[in-house]
């Protein structure tokens, strides 16, 4: 029974794994599960469940028996536009992205069955985006993107070694796969009209990083906890482009550059790095049923600085500069116990951007953010389920300064983008 | 119970919420904060229409050697660009010129060999294409001028066919069978949504949307005349009305042109065209004192002859020659004219001067319409205080009876600032030209431009490019071949 419940909630996670994902500052999803989610992922001095594979793995230490859990939280990112192309458009554009919902699935096995050593693996995609924008065509960023969609899944063992009643340290592997995808239109220099649509697709080969894990809990009501998941270079070594000429017949223009090329179909290699993520957690609880933490995020996203295109073809090769900054977020999570079987929470976030001014474009515009978070948590014997929402608020940004776009070529538009996203999360979980 | 209905109240309030989710306000448009386009915003800082005096053509050929030398180029850098930002139609070696040297080949630049001045190679025109090193650049050529162009093939011609001179350069700068061609007349003011199909140099020029224009037309329109041997308003010289009305079109479109697609008047030098004060056109008493005297048999023209065209020194050459006069307009034998006379001369100064008068006018027009600024650039008087020396013929610096030395070479290759082709700069001339453009600029629009001048002291030019010089021709002297002769017959070709 608890091999089949294990397998069956695993391949379920896996099978998830296969649709979209977005969001989070630069393009990190911290939302490994829905019960942290409901907390405002201020998590890492809890970590008492399956999701302790992200935010903690000491945190396997503390729970008890094995644990099988599935999460899925539901991504509705919205992006809204509204600018020009360049200084000399007469004319004002706006831009909407489509709206789509993106599973962001967690599947997790814990065993602490002996008291010294606990552990677990979770398969869950701490890093994704989609953007498309809506009539990418006529989308006045198209010649930046109009389609954009990065997923990467995690799959990480680790184990915990209790070192005292009070003290846990941890360890395991991030094992990283990705998946990314972007399409643009190339315009007719000096028309503007559409006259290539290029699509970049590409999986990497697989990563592997440590990852590092503490927790020091000196009596029932202080928790400590601090995490590290080690950055990484994506290696993509096979990724394929092809060159449509948007209109084959009757566009001499696109057919000669494509021809000149070689031909549509080319090959190309790139690197995409992602960055470390480290928390420092504390958690207190107040009185019998109020327990709150907080939690401090930093991103190294300094190491995303660009991402290199090197196509076989020499001619096509180019560098997307992002040029990010580390970043931060502070995180609170409140969790209060409303009877023995439910447990309501909520949680906050200000999530500090990485992208700097010059970076904000169709790609990804993003901006600092406040999140509100509710949730609930149900236990019913060996099953508990819970659900979660959280409310994603980016500030609105605009790429100008002092009367000037900050970026101005013929490619990037300025203007304000703004963008707000609807997380939905369940989740259900067994206790063997 | 209490209990029971209070988490069933919370969990319905809670799914209430997780299924209206929050919507996204459209942004405000801030682009009205933004400062109007200005030259900074211009999509290329500078674009080059003209003839072969603006290309680089020199020693009767386009090659990337006079190319990279040509005025445009050296005032881009100058301006901080280079050849990926200014781009141009390099053209390899041996170079593309003249398609007089016989059937289905194409001359490459001259060289001097130590005795006479012969094409560097000769490239069957079916492989000429090999040598077209940025034919499929898919944008246009920021150098955008074609040799042989007319003021009115700057504004109509795409291909080899549509221009007044059948010229085959438009074929490879245009580039209309490679990218297509939409042709859009250019009547009726500023094109609509200008294309890289709409194929004409002025076409590409507002495709390319520059900040700078430098327009340096019309000596084809005179000169052509004057090569024929037999200058005739009307019949091989474009008539002063027509140019005006030509030039008229061109200018007021481009301005309008750039100013509707930049959003900002464009900055335009319009060079005046030169006079046959070059070293193509040989004195009369010059050309004897080479020859070593008059010539026996007289001049076609009678004794009024004031210049004799620099071809005319391979004519004299050939021995079958012995025994004619000197002829007085385009013969079979040197493929171009050989001589004019005064009243000539006259007609191609004053047809010149006339252009001259038509492009004051229109600039004057154009500046008090507000759609551009433009600027003056009279070469033919900045070519005019040039020294005799600088402006005397390579050849005639050689000694006549025996193999230069290098000293020698250098020395005179230092000094004359013509190609070998007596009409156009060399490296050193398109230097000292690019300073004119580059003072005029400055002076102009000292808000916007302070570029600085070229260091013509280092740039050199190597007449026999490369090649060893030969042994001495016993008996002709300093000469042509007949094929450098023929090649320069139509050296706008």
């Amino acid at each position: 029974m608890q091999k089949r419940i294990i397998c069956t909630l695993l391949v379920t996670g896996l099978l998830i794994l296969s649709s979209g994902s977005a969001l989070a500052s630069g393009f990190s999803i911290y939302e490994a599960g829905s019960k942290a989610t409901a907390l405002g992922c201020a998590f890492t001095a809890t970590a008492d469940d399956g999701s302790a594979l992200f935010y903690n793995a000491a945190g396997l230490s503390f729970m008890t028996g094995s644990r099988a859990e599935v999460n899925a939280v539901f991504v509705a990112p919205q992006f809204k536009f509204s600018g020009k192309l360049n200084k000399s458009d007469p004319t004002t554009s706006t831009g909407e992205a489509e709206s789509k919902v993106y599973p962001v699935p967690g599947a997790y096995y814990t065993n602490n069955n002996n008291n010294k050593l606990a552990f677990g693996v979770g398969v869950y995609a701490p890093f994704g985006l989609g953007v498309v924008w809506q009539d990418g065509a006529e989308w006045v960023g198209r010649r930046i993107s109009h389609d954009v969609q990065i997923q990467t899944v995690y799959v990480t063992p680790a184990i915990s070694l209790k070192l005292s009643d009070s003290f846990a340290l941890a360890a395991g592997v991030d094992i990283a796969q990705q998946e990314l995808e972007l399409k643009k239109y190339t315009p007719e220099p000096a028309t503007g009209e559409n006259a290539i649509h290029s699509t970049i697709k590409g999986s990497s080969s697989i990563n592997l990083t440590p990852s590092l894990g503490l927790m020091f809990r000196p009596n029932e009501k202080l928790s400590i906890g601090a995490m590290y998941h080690f950055k990484k270079t994506m290696k993509f070594d096979d990724a394929d482009a092809t060159l449509d000429p948007v209109a084959p017949g009757d566009d001499p223009w696109g057919n000669t550059l494509v021809g000149g090329l070689g031909g549509s179909e080319q090959k190309l290699t790139s690197d995409l790095n992602l960055p470390d993520i480290m928390s420092l957690g504390i958690a207190y609880t107040f009185g019998e049923k109020f327990k709150a933490e907080f939690n401090y995020v930093r991103f190294g996203w300094s190491t995303f600085d660009k991402l290199a295109l090197n196509f076989e073809n020499d001619a096509l090769d180019q560098t997307i500069h992002f040029n990010y900054e580390d970043s931060w977020q502070l995180r609170f999570g409140f969790d209060y116990q409303a009877s023995e079987k439910l447990n309501l929470m909520a949680g906050y976030v200000y999530d500090k951007t990485p992208q700097p001014l010059v970076a904000v474009s169709p790609l990804l515009p993003d901006s600092d953010r406040n999140d509100y978070s509710i949730g609930a948590l149900y236990k019913a014997g060996k099953w508990d389920f819970n659900v979660s929402y959280m409310l994603v608020v980016g500030d609105e940004r605009t790429n100008i300064e002092d009367g000037e776009p900050v970026r101005n070529t013929t490619d990037y538009p300025f203007g304000t983008y703004s963008s707000l996203a609807n997380l939905f999360g369940v989740g259900v979980g067994y206790n063997f | 119970m209490k209990k029971l209905i209070t988490s069933v109240t919370m969990l319905a309030l809670l799914l209430a919420l997780l299924l209206a989710g929050c919507s996204l306000d459209d942004p405000a448009d801030p682009t009205g904060t933004v400062n109007p386009p200005g030259p900074g915003d211009a999509s290329t800082p500078y674009v080059a229409i003209g003839n072969s005096l603006t290309a680089g053509y020199m020693e009767s050929g386009l090659m990337k050697a006079g190319q990279a030398n040509s005025f445009p180029m050296l005032l881009a850098t100058q301006m901080g660009l280079n050849k990926k930002t200014f781009t141009q139609p390099w053209v390899d070696a041996p170079g593309i010129g003249s398609t007089n040297v016989g059937e289905g080949q194409i001359a490459g630049v001259l060289h001097y060999t130590g005795t006479t001045i012969a094409p560097l190679g000769i490239t069957p025109g079916d492989q000429v294409m090999g040598l077209l090193l940025a034919v499929t650049q898919p944008t246009q050529y920021n150098n955008l001028a074609v040799p042989g162009a007319t003021v009115h093939d700057a504004m109509n011609a795409f291909d080899q066919g549509s221009s007044q001179g059948n010229v085959p350069f438009f074929n490879f700068i245009n580039r209309a069978s490679l990218f297509g061609n939409t042709i859009v007349p250019p009547s009726g003011g500023p094109p609509p949504t200008p294309g890289f199909a709409t194929q004409s140099m002025f076409m590409q020029t507002i495709s390319k949307g520059p900040a700078l224009v430098t327009v340096w037309i019309g000596n084809n329109d005179a000169l052509g005349g004057a090569f024929s041997g037999t200058p005739t308003v009307g019949v091989n010289m474009t008539p002063p009305a027509v140019f005006e009305g030509e030039f008229r079109a061109l200018l007021h479109s481009l301005a309008g042109g750039l100013v509707k697609r930049n959003g900002f008047p464009p900055k335009i030098v319009v060079a005046y065209t030169l006079g046959n004060d070059l070293p193509y056109f040989i004195p009369k008493a010059l050309f004897e004192q080479v020859i070593g005297g008059a010539w026996p048999w007289g001049y076609e023209d009678g004794a009024d002859v004031e210049l004799v065209n620099f071809p005319t020194l391979s004519w004299v050459r050939n021995t079958d020659n012995q025994g004619s006069p000197i002829p007085g307009a385009a013969s079979a034998t040197n493929g171009g004219a050989a001589t004019l006379t005064t009243t000539e001369v006259a007609i191609i100064v004053d047809t010149g001067a006339a252009y001259n008068a038509s492009m004051e006018t229109v600039v004057a027009e154009v500046n008090g319409s507000g759609m551009g600024k433009c600027a003056v650039f009279d070469v033919k008087e900045f070519v005019s205080n040039w020294t005799a020396a600088q402006k005397t013929h390579f050849l005639f610096m050689m000694p006549p009876d025996r193999l230069p030395t290098p000293e020698e070479i250098t020395g005179a290759a230092n000094m004359t600032l013509f190609s070998l082709d007596g009409i156009h700069p060399n490296n050193r001339g398109y230097g000292y030209i690019a300073n004119g453009f580059i003072e005029t600029i400055n002076a102009a629009w000292p808000e916007d431009y302070n570029i600085p001048e070229v260091n013509v002291d280092a740039l050199s030019w190597d007449p026999t490019y490369g090649v060893p010089i030969g042994k001495m021709d016993t008996g002709t002297g300093q000469g042509l071949t007949p094929e450098a002769a023929r090649a320069m017959g139509a050296i706008f070709r």
